[in-house]
């Protein structure tokens, strides 16, 4: 213990690190293996033990000397007693329990036969578990592995996955060094680490799990990565049909995977290849509310060795469900924002996996693998006779008339004015007020109603420079690839979500050529609801290190180049 | 009794045979009522006992070794228990320690209690499994009388610990800033305590009673554990106190309604006080992390017991190790700790754990902590009681010297020739002595918070930087208080602080210069607004308005004693308050109005509207306004109201909601209903009412209903007059007559109509039940009644306005106003009402049976097309 050490250890798990330490680094990487980050403002970084991330610490293979030893090494104080306590406690827990499979069954097993009797006695675990074959284990139906293991967590149980995993469908695919468009290709040094993390060497201590990362800081790299390593067919789901069709480009482009290898399972078309790419929204159609979803089976009728979730914040219901089923196959969640409005990331955790990597936004920002971005909420005065409305409008309607502030318009033609070099992206949320900008601004739009062709074709004109303000609405909120995109102008947003806040950013961080600093503007209509909103929004992103400057109205020299 | 000679040979006889039954009667601890006459002997048999000079006379016969025995058991409280003395008359060596003890029994100088308890599987109940054969001094405790143990006390007085020897390096910079703070906050507290008390008690979301409860028991629920952990508990304790919902009575804290105790007692005391929960609430020095011994938590069913020390014992024993070294360790002189320890076992060696008396097995043999093993051995095992010491109570001794008083501040710690030394610090020192300390108000240590842009604080060593965290919190609420301390600066906290009495300055000084990094833009932009907004509306309370008839008037008073609120009214500044009254004294004619006051029950009003005021009432300004708005009767001196009057005070000036007040207020007891009704109808506050003629139509009962439901009836009629009558516009009088005397319903002359008659656009429910006759749709004939009255709407174009049920039991009827469209009935035969709803606008399909009540509505249907909802009906 040292005043000068970078950590500060709470009573309640909680451990606070100082990024302007010395040791801020070293500290870091050894709290990263027991210890998962809750955010990382811009001084003191905010890190947590949680039963999970002690039984993660535990399943790669951690023992309780070491994160002692690690805590009392880094810590400013004396390490709390109950701190250490805990970690002894829980730690100890992970492997009584174990899943393992026997003779093509699957068996919870324990050498503590009175625990398994405990659990036997739980109400809630009566639908999973079968019947009892022996003192030391407890025969499961193997389609409940996945809820199985979710429920004990629960119960504080934390279950030791030994059952393997289904191989899949072996595939001959690895990376190029040189890409097919001639750039040299190599994941970088955080991008391997992610996908070691996920990997494990291949042992049944990884192959699930998620990997948080940054917009900008290649999940699809990743994820191709994780393709690489396993060697077998996968199944990548993603938002949207542009992001199925970038992800084609990458795969085409950097990896040695042919045409014939890759497929895409949208709307247009239905292509089931070793590497297959679909949608979200296409896994859950359904011909009518009571029908089943006729392509979700499509998770389990091939051998895929590896499924994909990408923005597996984004995961619907019923794809949830189907993941319980196929807990035997390796799965990978990729996320910049694993934040869920709904508060379900728990689940994710448990049917996806642990989160297996998260790396602070500004770590890699300071590294230059993603941009450096300046973020400033400018307050723009409502009108007199728009506040008259307002003041009279239901609460709902209160939050709209305040997004729709016409006021905005002169301050958004100014901004323009001041970046008419650079690339711009109007991002909003209500069509019309969309609608009316483009018309101001004499600018293309793109809305839930563009067509997939027609998207490609304004994103690709975007991309090369030959347009260089586009209007967007929440359809780009993800997984689109705009690298030279370096100013973001949010005129709306739905509500309080801190999600979308942070994939909006997302939309610029990617790196730009000239290592130039990307910019993000909020129009926020002074003294109203949007006002109380925009300050949640705000709240995942300077929880992540990033600062906003806020003003009211535009003052000369607002985000200059620092 | 003796029942033979003098009464002095029986009082010795007593003496000499019978000193434990004369213990067990002074202790009052005999489980059976003795004899009256006993009783009464008492207090002759203590002082025939323990009188001066025999006990002069006992205590010299005894030689040094029993003085020292006898020192000790006074030091140890005077009642100490048997395994203890045993424990140290074996230490000490020389005679079995069963022998010395029975002839210091038999002598009188020592005497045993005869215990009357069961034994018990408590692990630190002597009593558990004693030898039976033990009969010599039987189980129980030991005592020494005052009177002995004072003399003994002088006569062997205790050693001070000494002083350590060679040099010393100190182990840390600098003691822990606890007590210094605890000193601080006292003080604070002690100066500004309407301030703490309001701030204290919106800190967040801690709730002083349940966190009061939580320290009060200790282990019993989980947070308190997690309190205890935090160096900075004490100051969480110090704010429930002044909140006035915690008080510490027998050293223990406890929730209550008041807490006057605490600020009674000076400042000292409440720093002495808090400085004593803080020790023992401090978990550090606990055996947990003792490196020679291993413990053992006794099986939850065991009968064993266990000497391990609950939570309880734990506080006691801190306690007693900061007791006996305010008593032998000179402040600021470095002693060791082993010394220390040493001094300790030879004071009071129960203080943490007891000692077991030993067993009788043929031979004596060496009791043993149960529950404590040694550590070293390849297997661990018991630690015995007589050897013992320096690896159990030696380390708790260390432990809590090193870590929790030096973090406290009680005494900082160094490296010497004996090994760990310490010393008690100038501020340890007045605060064992209970002194004022030595200490100045401090400025805040700059760099000991970050204030970061998701507007979190975190400040670095809660416990040592207690006064920081403290203005803090006045800004900002607190969420954790531990090694950090973590709050948040929200709008409500920072209005809190601004209610509590800081500044705009003070916050950004609080936040800017004693940070370690300057204040995000965003929280300082962010604050500014929100004390912007504080300030932006502000009632005032008993303020003084001066105003003058025209502004030149205003002008004559004193500028730098008013705020300016318009041409004629300004607010009297409180600093020029005095200097006003100077001047309005100097103008004679000037009187001073106390609006706020009122003019209550100043006169009498009769039902002529005859005002008299009372005498012992009145004020200038009652005769004043009266004047206004009345004639006065100079003969009677009393005010004739009347709407001439009040007409001509208006146009005079006089502002009506003034006089409406006045008026009302103004007389004794409460105006009638009629006089109320006279002085707001002078006063204009009512519009004017019209009394018309209006054509009516007298229906026979049988005939109402099936009048009432031909649609160019009730076109005809605007309302109902109760019963059978109804109103009817006048334009459709004509054509109304015609068509009922032809349908046989013959009427008389009509009346003749005047002016318009103002059409109701809404005809409720009570009133088209009466129209009908009824209250309510009855069972049956409901639904055709219901659908023949949507179809007639659908038909004639009239908005109907509906009573819906909910599909949610229990759920209140919603009131829609329709303009239907098409009634059609659905595949399982619910007839489906598809209409515009104006109170929804849009349009929708509702089902008729849920109607409750349907009313037509004199008003044409309308169905807008420019609702999002119309093209869907019209694909329907």
């Amino acid at each position: 213990m040292d005043p000068a050490n970078p950590l500060i250890v709470q009573s309640d798990g909680t451990i606070l690190l100082e990024v302007q330490n010395p040791r801020y680094e070293e500290a870091r990487d050894r709290l990263a293996r027991f210890a998962e980050v809750v955010k990382s403002p811009e001084y003191v970084h905010t890190y947590r033990i949680s039963p999970l991330s002690l039984w993660n610490a535990a399943a790669t293979g951690m023992a309780p000397p070491q994160i002692t030893e690690a805590l009392e090494d880094l810590s400013k104080y004396d390490v709390p007693g109950n701190v250490l306590e805990d970690v002894r406690d829980y730690m100890s827990r992970y492997g009584r329990l174990k899943l393992i499979r026997k003779n093509g069954h699957l068996l919870l097993v324990s050498e503590d036969e009175l625990l398994l009797t405990e659990l036997e006695g739980q109400r809630d675990l009566y639908s999973v578990l079968a019947h009892r074959i022996s003192p030391q284990a407890i025969l499961i139906d193997p389609a409940a592995r996945g809820q199985i293991k979710q429920k004990l967590v629960k119960l504080g149980w934390p279950v030791e996955d030994l059952a393997g995993y289904t191989p899949g469908e072996p595939l001959e695919v690895g990376l190029l060094d040189v890409s097919r468009s001639g750039g040299e290709f190599g994941l970088r040094d955080y991008q391997t680490d992610a996908v070691g993390a996920f990997h494990a060497g291949g042992t049944v201590y990884g192959g699930n799990g998620v990997i948080v990362m940054p917009c900008g800081a290649g999940k699809t790299m990743v994820g191709m990565g994780a393709i690489a390593a396993l060697k077998c067919w996968t199944l990548i789901i993603s938002t949207n049909t542009v992001a199925v069709r970038q992800w084609i480009d990458e795969l085409r482009d950097k990896s040695t995977l042919g045409e014939d290898e890759i497929g895409e399972y949208t709307g247009d078309k239905k292509e089931v290849r070793p590497v297959t790419i679909t949608t979200y929204q296409c896994m859950t159609w359904r011909p009518s509310k009571k029908a089943d979803f006729p392509h979700l089976k499509l998770m389990t009728e091939n051998n895929w060795g590896l499924i994909i979730y990408d923005e597996v914040h984004l995961l619907p219901a019923p794809v949830f469900r189907a993941t319980t089923d196929i807990q035997a196959r390796r799965r990978l969640g990729l996320t910049a924002t694993l934040v869920r409005e709904d508060g379900r990331e728990s689940e994710v955790f448990s049917l996806i996996g642990p989160k297996r990597y998260d790396i602070p936004w500004k770590d890699l920002e300071s590294k230059g693998w993603i941009a450096q971005a300046l973020c400033a909420e400018i307050r723009v005065p409502m009108p007199t006779e728009s506040r008259v409305e307002y003041s009279v409008a239901t609460r709902g309607i209160q939050y709209r008339l305040a997004a729709e502030n016409p006021a905005k318009i002169p301050i958004l033609l100014e901004l323009l004015a001041r970046h008419c070099d650079d690339q711009v992206l109007i991002i909003g949320q209500y069509l019309s007020q969309l609608d009316a900008i483009a018309d101001v601004v004499k600018a293309p739009i793109i809305t839930g109603r563009t067509p997939n062709k027609e998207r490609e074709r304004l994103y690709g004109q975007f991309r090369r420079g030959e347009l260089k303000q586009l209007v967007v609405s929440k359809v780009a909120n993800f997984a689109i690839d705009l690298p030279d995109a370096n100013v973001a102008i949010q005129v709306s947003g739905t509500f309080g979500s801190r999600q979308e806040e942070a994939q909006r950013l997302g939309r610029i961080l990617r790196p730009k050529a000239d290592g130039g600093q990307a910019r993000f503007y909020t129009l926020v209509t002074k003294d109203t609801r949007e006002q109380e909103f925009s300050a949640n929004r705000q709240l995942f992103l300077t929880e992540q290190g990033y600062s906003y400057t806020i003003s009211t109205g535009l003052p000369p020299g607002l985000l200059e180049d620092s | 009794m003796h029942d033979s000679g003098t009464m002095r040979e029986s009082l010795d006889w007593v003496i000499d045979g019978y000193p434990d039954e004369l213990l067990c009667l002074l202790k009052k601890q005999a489980g059976k009522r003795l004899p009256a006459q006993r009783e009464k002997m008492i207090p002759k048999l203590a002082e025939a006992l323990l009188r001066p000079e025999r006990v002069d006379a006992m205590l010299a016969g005894a030689d040094g070794g029993e003085l020292a025995l006898l020192a000790f058991m006074a030091r140890a409280g005077g009642q100490p228990r048997i395994g203890a003395v045993d424990w140290w008359l074996r230490r000490r060596g020389g005679a079995e320690p069963s022998t010395t003890l029975q002839s210091l029994v038999e002598r009188g100088l020592v005497f045993h209690v005869a215990s009357t308890s069961k034994p018990t599987r408590d692990s630190n109940d002597d009593d558990a499994g004693l030898d039976p054969e033990w009969t010599l001094l039987p189980a129980g405790r030991l005592w020494v009388p005052d009177e002995i143990a004072a003399k003994a006390v002088d006569i062997e007085p205790e050693p001070p610990l000494p002083v350590a020897p060679g040099s010393h390096e100190k182990r840390r910079a600098a003691p822990g800033e606890v007590i210094r703070e605890l000193f601080l906050l006292a003080r604070f507290i002690d100066e500004r305590r309407p301030e703490v008390l309001s701030t204290s008690r919106s800190l967040g979301q801690t709730d002083f009673v349940d966190l009061a409860a939580a320290v009060d028991d200790g282990d019993r629920y989980k947070h308190a554990r997690r309190l205890e952990e935090a160096p900075g508990l004490m100051w969480l304790v110090a704010i429930a106190l002044q909140a006035e919902v915690a008080a510490i009575s027998e050293q223990r804290l406890r929730p209550c309604a008041h807490a006057d105790e605490f600020f009674s007692v000076g400042l000292q005391r409440q720093a002495s006080w808090l400085l004593d929960a803080a020790i023992a609430q401090t978990r550090w020095g606990e055996l947990e992390t003792s490196a020679s011994v291993v413990l053992e938590k006794p099986p939850a069913l065991s009968r064993d017991g266990s000497d391990l020390p609950g939570p309880g014992r734990r506080v006691g024993a801190r306690r007693k190790l900061v007791d006996v070294l305010a008593r032998i360790a000179t402040p600021g002189t470095w002693h060791s700790v082993g010394a220390f320890a040493e001094g300790m076992m030879r004071a009071n060696p129960d203080f943490l754990i007891r000692r077991h008396a030993p067993r009788w097995n043929g031979a004596v043999t060496e009791p043993e902590y149960r529950g404590i093993l040694s550590l070293g051995a390849s297997d661990p095992e018991p630690v015995g009681m007589w050897d013992g010491w320096s690896a159990v109570e030696g380390v708790f001794i260390e432990q809590f010297i090193v870590e929790a008083l030096a973090r406290i501040g009680l005494v900082e710690v160094g490296d010497g020739a004996d090994g760990v030394v310490f010393r008690i610090t100038e501020l340890g020192a007045a605060a064992l002595s209970s002194d004022d300390a030595p200490i100045d108000e401090p400025d805040d240590a700059p760099g000991r918070f970050f204030v970061q842009p998701n507007f979190e604080i975190i400040a670095d060593g809660g416990g040592d930087n207690i006064g920081t965290v403290w203005r803090l919190s006045r800004v900002a609420e607190l969420t954790s208080f531990d090694r950090a301390a973590m709050l948040h600066i929200t709008q409500a906290s920072v209005t809190a602080g601004f209610e509590g009495g800081m500044t705009r300055e003070q916050i950004t000084t609080t936040l800017n210069d004693h940070g370690r990094v300057t204040v995000p833009q965003n929280v300082a932009f962010s604050i500014d607004e929100w004390v912007d907004a504080f300030e932006r509306y502000e009632l005032r309370h008993g303020a003084w308005i001066l105003e003058a008839d025209t502004p030149e008037e205003l002008d004559e008073f004193d500028a730098d004693c008013l705020e300016r609120l318009g041409p004629t009214a300004a607010r009297v500044l409180a600093g020029g308050r005095d200097r006003i009254e100077e001047q309005l004294a100097e103008r004679m004619d000037a009187r001073v109005v106390d609006h706020a006051a009122g003019v209550a029950d100043a006169f009498r009003l009769g039902l002529s509207m005859q005002a008299e005021p009372i005498e012992a009432k009145w004020h200038w300004y009652v005769s004043h306004l009266l004047g206004h708005v009345a004639d006065l009767d100079e003969a009677t001196g009393h005010y004739q109201l009347s709407r001439d009057a009040v007409r001509r005070g208006l146009d005079l000036g006089v502002d009506p909601r003034d006089v409406e007040g006045f008026l009302e207020a103004g007389v004794e007891g409460a105006p009638s209903a009629e006089q109320v009704l006279k002085i707001r109808g002078w006063l204009g506050r009512y519009g004017d009412a019209q009394l018309d003629e209006v054509t009516v139509l007298s229906l026979p009962p049988d005939a109402v209903a099936d009048v009432l439901s031909v649609p160019r009836v009730r076109e005809a009629v605007v309302g109902s007059l109760g019963g059978s009558v109804f109103v009817v516009k006048p334009e459709l009088a004509e054509d109304l007559r015609e068509f009922l005397n032809d349908a046989g319903v013959d009427i008389g002359a009509m009346p003749t109509s005047t002016d318009d008659v103002p059409v109701s656009l809404v005809q409720t429910r009570s009133a088209a039940a009466q129209a009908w006759g009824r209250r309510r749709w009855e069972a049956g004939d409901a639904e055709a009644e219901r659908t023949q009255l949507v179809n007639d709407a659908v038909e004639s174009g009239q908005r109907v306005l509906v009573l819906y049920q909910s599909v949610l039991k229990g759920e209140h009827p919603s009131e829609w106003t329709l303009s239907p469209r098409v009634l059609e009935r659905s595949r399982w035969g619910q007839e489906r009402l598809q209409a515009y709803c104006h109170s929804r606008e849009s349009h929708r399909t509702f089902d008729v049976g849920r109607m409750d009540r349907i009313v037509l509505l004199d008003e044409p249907a309308q169905w807008p097309d420019d609702v999002s909802g119309a093209g869907k009906q019209e694909r329907r």
